[in-house]
């Protein structure tokens, strides 16, 4: 076996890893309480599982030797555009879903979006559709 | 290669079909919110997968683009959960 085959094995095993992430979190969203606990379990797919695809392909393509240097520095781009923008997105669609609905998994503790915030203690006061 | 690109295929496949059955069920408009996600990175490795198998010459463009845009739907999802507030 020599440097291509062995980079192309690699690639492939990235690929099916990245993938069995995919699979983890699907798994994670269907035992979750409540969907904040979705929201964070989500974030195994896009950190990890995503840039790890990314990588397997960019392998796959060095070991065929049609890896241009624009390619890699796509891939990287988008390795860190998955890692910043799922985190953001993450962060906003928390934030929506605690204002959304109110019921928590009763194993949450440490509730910093709800004790001591002023502006979640007057929402809780006037429910969403007094306020509109 | 190919066949460990075929495997990450229906494991990808897998995991959106029950990604469908979380929108299904899921309690609350912000889990389906979540599993909508979910099925949009599942296409974008679809993607992927299938173009490192036919060695098609636009894959990290794509990869890039689709990464950048993922947060549009979501923030869009975001504020619909919360009637247009923030």
């Amino acid at each position: 076996m020599n440097g291509p085959d062995l980079l192309s094995l690699a690639g492939g095993v990235l690929l099916v890893l990245g993938s069995l992430f995919f699979l983890v979190t699907a798994v994670a969203l269907l035992r979750a309480g409540d969907a904040i606990s979705r929201v964070n379990n989500l974030s195994p797919a896009t950190g990890v599982g995503l840039p790890l695809i990314i990588i397997g392909a960019a392998l796959d393509y060095l070991s065929r030797g049609e890896l241009t240097v624009l390619d890699a520095v796509l891939a990287v781009l988008a390795i860190g555009a998955a890692l910043v923008v799922s985190s953001v997105a993450s962060n906003m669609l928390a934030r929506a879903a605690y204002r959304a609905q109110r019921e928590l998994d009763p194993r949450t503790i440490s509730n910093a979006l709800g004790a001591g915030d002023p502006a979640a203690e007057a929402e809780t006061a006037a429910p969403p559709a007094e306020r509109e | 290669m190919s066949v460990l690109a075929t495997i990450a295929v229906v494991i990808i496949i897998i995991s959106a079909t029950l990604g469908t059955i979380q929108i299904a069920r899921g309690p609350d408009d912000a889990s389906r919110a979540v599993s909508g996600d979910l099925l949009f990175f599942c296409a974008i490795a679809v993607f992927i997968i299938t173009g490192v198998l036919r060695s098609t010459s636009v894959l990290f463009d794509v990869a890039l683009l689709a990464t950048l845009s993922g947060i549009l739907a979501t923030a869009a999802l975001a504020r619909m959960l919360t009637r247009g507030r923030r």
